[in-house]
């Protein structure tokens, strides 16, 4: 059986929830900048905005000289997130599985639906108004048979559209589209696939879904596979939901950027704390932890470790990301982004060792670091994220 | 009454990234605490001896000599007792850059004659302590590790003295210590180690503050003054160390040299007449008298070594330079000014300058070391300070900005810190916050220049000084250290200045591109002709192809006279000069007053020059100066007119008028430049001149200062241009060719292949059967080399074409890859510069590759693939990529579209429209930024379009306007009026914007991409 899978996107999520709280808004440019720091870079534009020049990652000083309309909105993270979680009012009600890809964005399983709702198409096209009724939000629906397909519909569409791709012609779909439309393509790492593509002057999906898959291979190496797989429009990822993802991942902007060593470590403790907090409380333990920093130049750098055994505990994992920390942040440049990732989850089950031969100082010291990991969490819990903090951020 | 304590360890910014106060402010800073002697101890060097001699000196402090000697976990303050102890001082620390590895205990325990130590590493203290416990002292410094020191100084019984080791001035200057270990570093203040910079308690504590930290020692400050008026002060460095050719005797060198002079005599001249004989033996007389015959000799042994050399500034004054072939102009033809090169009264040292085509000179500098011995011979170091730009730049960089930000910055604050109103009497701080919220600078950007301003001129490294060799008779490190430069060639530690006020004699050894250009279109002109032009008996300065070429001020690419300053002036000379006289002047006469007339501050004088030159009579400044500047039209053009006219209306000796000269050309004169002033004008109005006369004449001599030439370089650099000339008029492409090859010259090498097309060439992309590493030109053609193509290693180059010779041309990709053996990444760059285009029959450029990539994979695929070949765009972006312009046609083409909705005239028609104004399109050439009078930034630009280049003035006003868009490489539309001057024509800018196009806007991000 197909699967049917429904992309829905609101663009520029953070302004059109700005626009939602003030009608005033509507009608201006508008960016989402972080405001009384130096060096901010735009989060977000409105499509005035974009109009007039505007991107995300532009400076604000020269933003303002393009534009000197501009209104500048601070970004409001818990507005954001509070509007993010009612939309899924609407998303769980359709679909018995959902991922969301970012705010505002959500990829549905509708596959077995269609005698509750109807065609997915439908679906898409109900989910469209009544998240425009009930929060006067709106937003972009593509649907297809996989997520690659129905996100890439979605993408081409603008709000309130919606474009369907009928199962089989997934391939003359993606065919006329560029081959910097895929999702994924677009992150510094993949930049020496996109100029190896342009090197063999594969412009579009077509070009790729063309070749011989063994030339391709020989240009493109690992990627080749997959990608001539997404040049026929052909994606097997299911959509999986928050709680069975295969990873967890927390990226922390950083804004200003900054270059000072023992206040980056401490950002990055205090995400891998948030994340170890959100292993405890699903049961789950890390097997591998991967940190990806951004410099301010947009290079990244991805450095990965594997723990054995897995752990959901700071003070196991600490070292390790320390190290992690030290091989990535090398350059003499500010970093802007930091993306920590814990992969390989596993369910939780510690077996404890019947004669530990670690000395029995070391012993005490983990016992009363998982301790107060504990005490932290539910003081957490309780009194909310800002309520304790290290010294160190 | 004197402190009792004397400071014995103190480090200035001559201590590498490390010491923060400069001599000045440090000699100030300890005079003011009352003290009398000051020892400099900068960090494993003397790198400021001399000048720390006379600025302490200035200051009325006794200098005391010595240096710091780190190495590894060893440290030691060595100070200079007796100069038999700075020559160990110096042997030292030549060992300590030049020995590997160097045992630190053992060669300070082999030089300690003459030499106080002052340590507090116990393990060196122990060693030198059983060998001698004389001139051997604890050093006490207030810090963590000072009751260490004390407890060694009581288990040793070596008497203790206190020290400050001062690396900043006051506690506040410790953020400037560390910005600078950083950048020394390549790190950020961070992750900067404690260990790699000074503690905070480094700084120039008075004797009150020090003596606070030893109630239980006061003989440690005791010992400092006793140590102190142990050690020697009195330094002197006035004596000239000359070399000593082949160890003959003075009198044996002379005969020599006088032998050598009289057969190069006959060579040159034929027979001897009675004037040349004459102008020998007076010269002769000279250098006898003075003892230089070693040094003609060695220099005439080093010019043997190659070919084609030119002798530069004033040696070419000399008959016996001419004679002994070391310089090739005439000095009798050209009635060039022995004095200026030596005469009774100088005391310096000679000074002979020798260019050798620049790709030969590593092989003269070998030759020199290699026959003169290490020992003997050391290359003069450039100091490598910190400059504005680069302390900027370093110092953002430890603030981890990224380069590209710091680039934009850079080039904004270049353009427009100037114009910023700032408060008048600001500090550096008010300073740096006005410019940044002007130039919407946001943090850490004031924080930067703040510091850019502590930092800049701070010592940073040693480099090598463009040619500069001293030759010494014995051992080179007993006069200052020596290290080993980055080419493996030992560098003393003095840049030339210091050099020669320490009385170590200079030969400079210069590189030079144009003789290398001439090179290499000789042999191109054989190779393709079949016609040998000999160097030596070539005459083109009688060539009226070459003469005419000068005359319309067509020297692009011609040596010396090729900026757009000199080719404006050589047309303004030449177009409007009536023909009766145009048909008597000498151009090659001319053509040294041309190039020697063009320095900043002489603007007026040369169109003065040039009115009076067309036969505008002119009313002399007084009938004394006729004589003199008779031959320049009654300008002054040559350093030498300084000296002529100091003698001839101020009464100055021919000594003093050489001074005089030379005080000019120095960057810090006033103080002696205001004595000359009054003995000018003493003189001056003695001779009966009145003082708006006496004004006028010195203005005159002061556009002399900053840079400007002597009539012996002129002429002997007019003998060059001459021949690039002559090359230009009769061989354009092989000389285009060697231009651009041998890369270095006034313009882009894309304005020269510009002008290539303008001659009528046609200019070939690269080709990997046709193509040499460098450019290649024949008949109407010019080849790009491969050497163009950015990233292609010259290794893999010149295998490709050394197998191309060896056996037959490539055939095919496969027979390229399979002869070659390329890396996949280098055989891309060839395929994307088209270089395949010629064998790739049916195949596309994306396809060569596809194959290329198959060809390395042992998995052969059964069907490969061939993709549509790259747009137009794609080309151009490939070319933007790799060649840095674009081949396939003119950047102006790119904006078709736009031109055609601009009004626009073309470059060509500009003499046609003089006093309109009017639009051009002109692609930036290149820029010169200058200041008026008024200290108000403005800029002179040359463009060209596919129709020509010009030339236009932005003046201030609108230079404040437009300064922000100006680059080169770049596209205009410029609005100006066409002004006329000497039958030249210029565009006075009223107004520019820059032409952008959607495609070249995407081009450039592509590009920008690729790069980055």
């Amino acid at each position: 059986m197909d699967r049917q899978i429904l992309c829905f996107a609101i663009p520029s999520f953070e302004i059109a929830v700005a626009r939602r709280h003030d009608p005033s808004l509507s009608t201006r440019p508008l960016a989402i900048v972080p405001l009384n720091t130096p060096r901010a870079l735009i989060r977000e534009v409105s499509p005035e905005a974009k109009q007039e020049g505007l991107h995300v990652g532009m400076n604000l000083e020269y933003a303002r000289r393009l534009c000197p309309s501009l209104l500048v909105l601070p970004p409001n993270p818990s507005r954001v997130q509070r509007a993010d979680q009612s939309l899924l009012g609407v998303i769980a009600y359709y679909a018995p599985v959902w991922e969301p890809v970012q705010p505002g964005s959500f990829l549905m399983d509708l596959t077995g639906t269609t005698r509750l709702f109807g065609p997915a198409v439908d679906v898409a096209a109900k989910v469209q108004q009544d998240i425009l009724t009930r929060y006067r939000l709106d937003g972009m629906a593509g649907v297809g048979t996989n997520k690659l397909v129905a996100q890439s519909a979605a993408a081409l569409m603008s709000p309130s559209e919606l474009y369907e791709v009928r199962p089989g012609s997934e391939q003359a779909f993606m065919s006329p589209l560029s081959v910097r439309a895929l999702p994924g393509l677009h992150r510094p790492c993949m930049r020496k696939v996109l100029a190896r593509l342009d090197d063999l002057n594969l412009q579009t999906l077509g070009d790729v879904a063309e070749s011989p898959p063994d030339a391709l291979e020989i240009a493109l190496g690992d990627y080749a596979g997959e990608l001539f797989r997404w040049a026929q429009g052909i994606d097997h990822v299911p959509v999986l939901p928050p709680a069975v993802q295969p990873s967890l991942e927390e990226t922390v902007t950083i804004e200003p950027d900054e270059i000072d060593n023992p206040m980056l470590w401490g950002r990055s403790l205090n995400v891998l704390q948030r994340l170890c907090r959100t292993l405890r409380s699903q049961r789950r333990a890390c097997g591998g932890l991967s940190l990806t920093i951004r410099y301010s130049d947009q290079m990244e750098v991805t450095k990965r470790a594997r723990i054995r055994p897995e752990t959901c505990w700071e003070v196991d994992l600490s070292p390790v990301l320390l190290s992690l920390f030290q091989r990535c942040f090398r350059r003499r440049v500010r970093l802007r982004q930091m993306a920590l990732s814990m992969t390989g989850l596993t369910a939780f089950a510690e077996q404890v060792a019947l004669f530990d031969d670690r000395p029995l100082e070391e012993q005490r010291r983990r016992e009363r670091a998982k301790h107060l990991a504990l005490a932290l969490d539910k003081l957490r819990a309780k009194f909310g994220e800002r309520a304790i903090r290290y010294g160190r951020s | 009454m004197a402190s009792s304590f004397v400071n014995l360890h103190t480090h200035s910014s001559y201590s590498p990234m490390s010491g923060v106060p400069t001599l000045d402010a440090l000699c100030q800073a300890v005079r003011a605490q009352g003290q009398d002697t000051l020892a400099l101890t900068d960090t494993n060097g003397l790198y400021g001896a001399i000048r720390f001699l006379e600025i302490a000196r200035d200051a009325g402090l006794k200098p005391i000599l010595g240096a710091e000697l780190v190495h590894g976990r060893h440290r030691a303050v060595l100070l200079a007792k007796t100069p038999a102890g700075y020559a160990n001082l110096c042997q030292v620390l030549s060992a300590r850059h030049c020995d590997d590895p160097f045992d630190c205990i053992n060669r300070v325990a082999r030089h300690r004659t003459g030499l106080v130590i002052l340590s507090d590493d116990v393990v060196a203290l122990t060693v030198w302590r059983e060998d001698s416990a004389e001139n051997l002292f604890v050093e006490l410094t207030p810090g963590p590790s000072m009751h260490e020191a004390v407890t060694v100084s009581r288990r040793l019984d070596l008497p203790p003295v206190a020290t400050t080791r001062a690396s900043f001035l006051h506690p506040a200057d410790y953020q400037a210590h560390r910005l600078l270990r950083a950048i020394a570093g390549n790190t950020t203040l961070s992750r900067l180690r404690a260990e790699d910079c000074g503690a905070p308690s480094h700084w120039l504590m008075p004797e009150a503050v020090l003596a606070r930290h030893f109630p239980h020692l006061p003989e440690a400050l005791i010992n400092s003054r006793q140590i102190a008026e142990q050690c020697h002060t009195d330094w002197n460095f006035k004596e000239t160390i000359f070399p000593s050719f082949r160890r003959l005797s003075a009198e044996a060198a002379f005969q020599t040299l006088r032998a050598k002079t009289y057969a190069g005599a006959r060579w040159r001249y034929g027979s001897l007449s009675a004037i040349v004989t004459q102008r020998i033996k007076k010269e002769l007389a000279v250098i006898l008298d003075k003892g230089y015959a070693h040094y003609f000799l060695i220099v005439d042994e080093i010019v043997r070594q190659a070919p084609r050399t030119c002798g530069r500034g004033s040696a070419a004054a000399s008959i016996v330079s001419y004679c002994l072939g070391i310089t090739h102009v005439d000095p009798i033809r050209h009635n060039l000014l022995f004095e200026r090169f030596l005469n009774p009264g100088r005391h310096d040292p000679p000074d002979i300058d020798i260019d050798f085509p620049w790709d030969e000179r590593p092989q003269i500098l070998d030759w020199v070391f290699a026959h003169y011995g290490h020992q003997h011979a050391a290359m003069v170091a450039n100091q490598n300070t910190l400059a504005p730009r680069a302390a900027l730049r370093e110092i953002a960089k430890v603030y981890g900005l990224p380069a590209g930000e710091i680039g934009k910055v850079l080039t904004l604050l270049h353009r427009r810190a100037d114009f910023v109103d700032v408060t008048p009497g600001a500090t550096a701080k008010t300073w740096a916050d006005q410019v940044c919220r002007t130039l919407g600078l946001r943090t850490p950007w004031p924080e930067i220049l703040f510091w850019s301003m502590q930092l800049q001129g701070h010592f940073r490294n040693l480099g090598l000084h463009p040619g500069g060799v001293v030759l010494v008779p014995d051992e080179i490190c007993r006069y200052v250290p020596v290290e080993i430069s980055a080419s493996g060639w030992p560098v003393i530690q003095w840049e030339k200045d210091q050099t020669e006020e320490a009385g170590l004699v200079k030969i400079d050894l210069l590189g030079n591109r144009s003789l290398a250009v001439i090179r290499d279109a000789l042999a191109a002109i054989e190779r393709n002709t079949g016609r040998a032009i000999d160097y030596a008996t070539w005459d083109p300065v009688s060539d009226p192809a070459a003469n005419e070429l000068i005359r319309r001020g067509d020297t692009m690419g011609c040596f010396y006279v090729e900026s757009p300053a000199t080719r404006l002036l050589l047309k303004k000379l030449w177009t409007g000069m009536p023909a009766a006289r145009k048909a008597q002047a000498d151009v090659c006469e001319y053509l040294v007053v041309v190039s020697s007339i063009i320095r900043p501050a002489a603007n007026v004088f040369a169109d003065e020059f040039v009115r009076r030159a067309h036969g505008r009579r002119y009313q002399s400044l007084h009938p004394l100066l006729d004589e003199v500047l008779a031959e320049t039209h009654g300008i002054m053009v040559y350093q030498e007119d300084v000296m002529k006219v100091a003698v001839a209306l101020g009464g100055f000796s021919v000594e003093d008028g050489d001074q005089l000269r030379k005080v000019l050309s120095k960057k810090h004169k006033e103080r002696q430049l205001r004595d000359y002033k009054r003995q000018f004008y003493d003189g001056a109005a003695a001779r009966g001149l009145r003082p708006p006369a006496i004004n006028r004449i010195w203005a005159m001599i002061m556009s002399f200062a900053g840079y400007s030439f002597c009539k012996p370089h002129s002429a002997s650099y007019a003998q060059v241009s001459f021949r690039s000339a002559y090359l230009r008029a009769h061989y354009p492409a092989e000389f285009i060719a060697a231009v651009v090859s041998n890369q270095g010259g006034y313009y882009s090498t894309f304005a020269y292949l510009s002008e290539g097309r303008r001659m009528g060439l046609t200019i070939l992309p690269p080709d990997i059967n046709a193509s040499g590493w460098a450019y290649t030109g024949s008949g109407t053609t010019v080849r790009v080399g491969l050497m163009q193509i950015k990233s292609l290693e010259e290794d893999l180059a010149k295998r490709i074409i050394t197998e191309r010779q060896a056996n037959e041309p490539y055939r095919s990709l496969y027979d390229f890859l399979n002869r070659v053996k390329p890396e996949t990444a280098q055989a891309t760059l060839l395929i994307k510069a088209g270089c395949f285009d010629s064998i790739a029959g049916e195949l596309t450029r994306p396809a060569l590759i596809w194959r290329l990539f198959a060809a390395q994979d042992p998995k052969r695929p059964g069907y490969m693939p061939i993709p549509p070949e790259y747009s137009f765009q794609q080309k151009l972006t490939h070319e933007l990529a790799l060649f840095g312009f674009p081949l396939s046609c003119h950047p102006l083409d790119l904006f078709k579209d736009e031109l055609e909705r601009i009004p626009h005239i073309a470059a060509k028609d500009l003499a046609q429209h003089v006093g309109d104004e009017v639009t051009v399109i002109g692609w930036l050439v290149t820029e010169k930024i200058i200041s008026t009078k008024q200290g108000e930034p403005m800029e002179f630009l040359t463009l060209e379009d596919q129709t020509g280049l010009y030339d236009a003035t932005i003046f201030p006003t609108i230079y404040r306007r437009y300064c922000h868009l100006l680059a080169t490489n770049q596209a205009y539309v410029v609005r100006g009026t066409v002004e006329q001057q000497f039958s030249t024509v210029t565009l006075t800018v009223k107004a520019i914007r820059l032409l952008t196009s959607r495609e070249v806007v995407a081009e450039c991000e592509a590009v920008d991409e690729l790069a980055g």
